[in-house]
């Protein structure tokens, strides 16, 4: 079976139908590996490389709004540093032209780079169904635990909401200088009210923020004191395990010293002169 | 449910039948018959399947063919003008040929696809572009240097001649060549930069590697390994395989030969597939042959196989402890070969020593990861003989075997290698889907394909040894070595293969780098329920090698001895017979020391450093070829022969070698069995044949891929074909000239011995202006005689070696010599290295063709420094492999690779053809010592085990800070 509509109302439509016999595909670079892993042998396909608009970002508002099979190499050119950063670290030049953000999301690995800078970024998702309409999560409750996500199977990813001009931070400690899965990643993002969303990959069972961390900065703001004990605060909110990139012990010590590098980067460009 | 869809492809449009989860990789090369992109991984790790949809780069084995219809698809093969029936090479592809962007080939078409992309919005990239634009894309050969230049230098490539013009004598820009060391100018094809003579059929996506080669009714087989990595079969059930619609055949253990396998005659001890008992994970225990490859996927899934699961080991202590379970009930204590050599006394000089220091050094397991998997494709003809085209780097020790194994005799057996992807060790054995692809195909009596996944690459294994390394070394006060001990477990995997080689390497090559008077070297070679391992680029020495240069430098810490300076004090010499008995030659290492620390700026960087920043040194000496073949005795069937003694001199040729001139003079056929695996020994040999003949290369076509055709070379393993397959090629050009002599005399009116050979002319010796054509020549011998054809060969000189058990292993006419400067950066907070910067000097005796050299050299520096900090085959408590994958399994990418500046000294080797001896391994074994101590010099401390990660690297950094007040990058190098 394989169908391939061009209007989002189709692809909703045969969505609603057809359910999880056909699985939704869009750059394929999680579904075809797990396929030609012969780990994922679907029935068939609904494919939504060709539903018009669905790949498109709008600005409006102050706000970003990018359809669900937005490929990071567009995420990556946005003026949104932790994203595009995030985005730009994802796999090599290839594999951004064909993955998307909404790819990102269904597949919610721990590792999700594009989750999670879009958590620091206190992003909505869009879920949408052909006849129940839309319903808008907040990210951070979108994730539900391992690979499980609050998208039901009659239900497509349509568009996700993220500011526009906060002010954000990414790095990632990887093995390697593409191609590249995270041991640690963490994005923070600044709201021009002056609070502070860290998020953090690969640390747990799926990409998280990071409350005990954010509540001390939120409380005392940035000083010294404050970004080392918030960096020190994010081992209660992580539960990181041992794998073959990476012990438990080192995920730990790493995000500590990621959130404390992240924090002090964004105090000096709090500091900046407005542009 | 099969659609049918239209193909927008280099501006064609194919109609044609899709399944809607047929990738566009498979459609484009099963479908459509383009093979230029390459299956290497199938799951988006590597950019070999790069094609441009819309013009830009996607992984064609991510796409679905469906996806894309209607959508304009470019592929290497559509890159260029069509100009009369020929596509002209875009500036870009001849950029490629010209700069050493090309190697193995197999990254090739992918590279070119996703520069061509970068180009085509951006004409003059920096290189961070570049490097971005080129970071999904996997290259295991060439270190990435030779492709950042030939995108770079795109622009200069622009209004050129095509390159078959520019064969003959054309420069590299940018690397210029050496002049021969002995007279500047004397000769015309050796020592040139000429470009491989294969690099536009693989710039274009023409070559044909095994998986790209479809025979009429050509079927495919795939094997099923064991789930577990130790215990018994108690019962296989094929009958849910055999039923599926489209299988042929189904064979289980009790279908093969009871004949048992291997590498070395005393060790054969692997079955076809398992009779009884599984040692590892990916143990091959049935194979199916089907009509697709998915057809026998699904088939092989099928097949039920109960185990009585036995305890594993997996480590070699646990696997030498008392009662620990048995890999094979023949090797006791799970210890297959053991080695004991001591030479000298090192106990009473080590008593002497004014200073003695002794560490326990830990390797990691590493894996070939060339780019292309393996793959075979075997009929058997209707003369019952057996006909084998594999992705092989030694095609006679693979003929050799499947007689062995099929009792037949090697005559009777016809290898065929296509081009090859690359090999580095890894394709230097006989390997399942040989064997299986004859077993299927005398069962359905067509030609049976088998390639392996990546996956399956890291089952069969044959990688690195991972080696626990024991080493005491001491010096007297001046630093100079007096005695040295090593105790060294080598951990095996499941079989022999070239383990027992690899455990007498491990101690044959560190006697020959620095006087060593007193030497003891015990050696353990332990079977565990792991893939076998094998000979891996450098085979044995790498580890080894690091350890020992580590500790120098420890050492000369220690006693406030500059490193370059320690090395200096006991650097080998020329001529010389090492206390273990090899014979050195020519060695310029000191030059190379000397070299590296001037060119690096060591003196004002060593020990002033900012913390972080590091800089340190490596050195290594590796043979120029093995003195002795694999097996003894005569090329004949070795099933039936009975041990043959040991005798110190070549049975049989190593390297042979036939010069066959066509009828009008105007081309030399050079056919030798040297594998071509990307390394360029066809350009070299061509480039020896062509001088020895007096002809340009452009007249010369190498024959070495097919064993009907070539006579035997040994094959590409331990660096022995310039040296070997030069000398035969030299020696078969040579007949050829002797006999055009008369004939050209008769011509010229002097005597033969008057004649000389150049340029594609015949001359009188001192008047080149009496001359005739080379052809004309030739033309005139063949109306007399008939066929213009000389032949050569090369054995090693006889009585190479000492005479104590063990003593032919690291015995070579001749050796290589080199240093390397590493210069690295460490972020204190995280562990994470970035190599920056390698400084590199060679002695490889007198290059044929400098800009190889230096292709290797790059190779091995990136392939090397990946190795000591990020390659590691990672396994669990069952003996499963964690990351059998290039994204768990992680090979430099290009923007890990460091710059690199690479030279030679000048060298001449006298028992080298034209003066030369080896660099393609030797130039791994001074990394990752270079850059253990680079790590070391940045950091303050010394990690042991490899790979060198950041964890470890943190982890001793806050060790340190728990036990001492020492400042961070304060302990090494600042003494």
């Amino acid at each position: 079976m394989f169908s391939q509509p061009t209007t989002l109302e189709e692809a909703l439509d045969v969505r609603a139908r057809c359910g999880p016999d056909l699985l939704p595909i869009a750059g394929g670079t999680d579904i075809v590996v797990a396929m030609n892993r012969g780990q994922l042998r679907p029935a068939g396909f609904l494919d939504l490389t060709h539903v018009r608009g669905l790949d498109a970002v709008r600005h409006e508002n102050g706000r970003y709004e990018c359809g669900g099979a937005a490929t990071h190499a567009t995420l990556s050119r946005l003026p949104v540093e932790a994203l595009a950063e995030a985005a730009l670290s994802v796999g090599g030049p290839a594999i951004r032209n064909r993955g998307t953000i909404g790819g990102n999301l269904v597949t919610a690995s721990p590792a999700g780079d594009g989750c999670v800078a879009l958590l620091a970024l206190d992003a909505d998702v869009e879920l949408a169904h052909a006849s129940r309409g839309r319903r808008v999560v907040p990210l951070r409750e979108y994730f539900l635990g391992y690979r499980k996500t609050a998208l039901l199977a009659d239900e497509l990813i349509t568009r996700v909401r993220f500011p526009k001009d906060w002010i954000t931070a990414w790095y990632k400690i990887g093995k390697r200088g593409s191609v590249n899965i995270s041991v640690v990643c963490c994005a923070i993002g600044r709201s021009p009210t002056g609070l502070f969303h860290i998020a953090l990959g690969s640390v747990a069972a799926t990409p998280i923020r990071a409350p005990h961390a954010e509540e001390i900065v939120n409380r005392d703001g940035l000083t010294d004191g404050a970004i080392a004990e918030a960096a020190d605060a994010v081992r209660r909110d992580i539960s990181p395990i041992d794998d073959h990139r990476a012990s438990a012990k080192y995920r730990a010590a790493m995000s500590v010293t990621l959130v404390a590098r992240l924090l002090r980067r964004i105090r000096d460009r709090v500091k900046e002169p407005a542009r | 449910m099969t659609l049918v869809r239209t193909l927008l492809v280099n501006g064609q449009r194919h109609t044609l039948a899709v399944e809607p989860f047929d990738t566009l990789l498979d459609v484009l090369r099963d479908k459509l018959n383009l093979t230029g992109a390459k299956k290497a991984c199938n799951v988006g790790d590597c950019g070999a399947c790069t094609v441009l949809v819309d013009g830009r780069p996607v992984n064609s084995c991510l796409v679905l063919a469906v996806e894309v219809e209607g959508r304009p698809i470019t592929t290497i093969e559509g890159l260029g003008e069509m100009r009369e029936g020929v596509r002209e090479l875009e500036p870009l592809q001849k950029a490629f040929v010209h700069e050493g962007g090309i190697q193995c080939g197999y990254c090739t078409p992918g590279m070119v696809m996703a520069a061509t992309a970068l180009l085509s919005r951006n004409p003059k990239p920096t290189t961070d572009e570049i490097k971005n634009a080129l970071a999904g894309n996997l290259c295991r050969c060439t270190g990435y240097a030779g492709i950042v230049r030939a995108v770079q230098r795109c622009e200069n490539y622009r209004d050129d001649g095509t390159c078959a013009a520019k064969r003959d004598g054309a420069h590299v820009p940018g690397r210029i060549s050496r002049e021969s060391a002995a007279e500047p100018g004397r000769y015309r094809s050796v020592g040139e930069s000429l470009p491989r003579i294969d690099a536009v059929d693989k710039v274009t996506g023409r070559a044909l590697y095994t998986a790209d080669i479809r025979l009429p009714g050509m079927i495919y087989g795939k094997i099923l390994g064991s789930t577990i990595a130790h215990g018994t079969i108690r019962r296989i059930d094929v009958s849910r395989a055999a039923a599926l619609d489209g299988v042929l055949a189904v064979i289980t253990g009790a279908d093969v030969p009871d004949t048992t396998y291997g590498v070395s005659p005393a060790r054969y001890d692997e079955h076809v597939l398992a009779k009884q008992k599984v040692r590892h994970v990916g143990d091959p225990v049935a194979a199916v042959a089907a009509i697709d490859e998915r057809t026998a996927e699904r088939a092989v899934a099928l097949i039920d196989v109960e185990y009585d699961e036995l305890p594993a080991v997996l480590d070699v202590f646990e696997a030498t402890a008392d009662g620990a379970p048995l890999v094979h009930e023949r090797y006791a204590r799970n210890i297959g070969t053991e080695v004991h050599q001591h030479f000298g006394d090192v106990d009473a000089a080590f008593a002497r020593c004014d200073h003695v220091r002794e560490e326990v050094f830990t390797g990691n397991h590493i894996y070939q990861c060339p780019l292309e998997p393996h793959a075979a494709i075997a009929r058997w003809d209707s003369d019952g003989t057996l006909v084998l085209y594999t992705s092989t780097q030694a095609p006679h020790y693979v003929q050799y075997m499947l007689a062995h194994v099929f009792h037949i005799p090697v005559g009777r057996v016809r290898v065929i290698r296509p081009a090859v992807g690359g090999g580095f060790g890894g394709k230097a054995a006989t390997t399942p889907l040989d064997l299986c692809a004859a077993v299927l195909s005398r069962k359905t009596g067509r030609p049976v394909t088998m390639r392996y996944s990546r996956e399956e690459m890291f089952h069969y294994g044959r990688g690195r040894h991972k080696q626990h390394m024991t080493f005491k070394l001491g010096v007297d006060r001046d630093g100079r070595i007096q005695a040295f001990s090593s105790e060294i477990y080598l951990d095996g995997g499941a079989y022999s293969s070239f383990g027992v080689a690899t455990a007498y390497y491990a101690g044959s090559m560190i006697p020959t780098l620095y006087h060593i008077p007193n030497y003891k070297y015990d050696g353990y070679r332990v079977m565990t329920n792991k893939p076998a391992c094998g000979a891996m680029r450098g085979h044995g020495v790498p580890q080894p090698r690091f350890a020992f240069e580590c500790l120098l430098n420890m050492i000369a810490d220690d006693l406030s001895i500059d490193p370059v300076e320690i090395r200096r004090r006991n650097a080998m010499d020329p001529n010389t017979r090492t206390v273990n008995d090899m014979d050195i030659q020519s060695c310029e290492f000191r030059a190379t020391l000397d070299a590296v620390e001037k060119k690096s700026g060591w003196r004002s960087k060593y020990g002033r450093l900012p913390p972080g920043r590091g800089i340190g040194i490596g050195c290594g000496g590796f043979v120029s070829g093995a003195g002795y073949c694999i097996y003894r005795g005569q090329v004949q069937l070795s099933h039936e022969k009975g041990p043959e003694p040991f005798q110190k001199h070549s049975i049989f040729p190593h390297a042979n070698a036939i010069v066959k001139i066509s009828e009008d003079g105007m081309a030399a056929v050079c056919m030798i069995g040297a594998a071509e695996i990307g390394q360029g020994s066809d350009t070299v040999l061509a480039q020896i044949c062509a001088e020895s003949l007096g002809i340009p290369v452009s007249r010369v076509r190498m024959r070495s891929e097919d064993s009907d055709i070539s006579p035997i070379d040994l094959g590409a393993y331990s660096s022995r074909v310039t040296l070997m397959g030069g000398h035969a090629v030299s020696r078969a050009a040579a007949a050829v000239v002797e006999m055009l002599r008369p004939y050209a005399a008769k011509l010229l009116g002097c005597e033969s011995s008057e004649v000389r050979a150049r340029d594609g002319k015949m001359f009188v010796e001192g008047d080149a202006s009496r001359s005739v054509d080379w052809a004309e020549a030739a033309r005139k011998y063949f109306n007399e005689n008939g066929p213009l054809v000389g032949s050569g060969c090369y054995k090693p000189p006889d009585g190479l070696g000492g005479d104590y058990k063990g003593a032919t292993v690291g015995t070579s006419p001749a050796y290589s010599f080199g240093s390397a400067v590493c210069e690295v950066s460490v972020d204190l907070e995280t562990g994470k290295v970035r190599v920056e910067r390698f400084t590199d000097y060679h002695d490889c005796g007198t290059p044929i063709n400098p800009q190889a050299v230096h292709g290797q050299v790059e190779g091995a520096i990136v392939m090397t420094a990946g190795e000591t900090i990020m390659e590691d085959v990672q396994f669990d408590a069952k003996g499963r492999i964690l990351n059998p994958n290039l994204h768990g399994y992680l090979m430099m990418s290009i923007k890990d690779a460091p710059e690199i500046f690479s030279d030679l000294v000048d060298s001449y080797e006298p028992r080298g053809p034209f003066g030369a001896k080896e660099i393609g391994e030797g130039a791994t074994l001074p990394v990752l010592g270079a850059v253990a101590h680079a790590i070391a010099n940045a950091t303050g401390v010394w990690i042991k085990d490899l790979p060198i990660t950041p964890e470890k690297i943190l982890a001793a950094l806050r060790e340190r800070q728990r036990t001492t007040d020492v400042p961070a990058a304060a302990a090494v190098g600042t003494a």
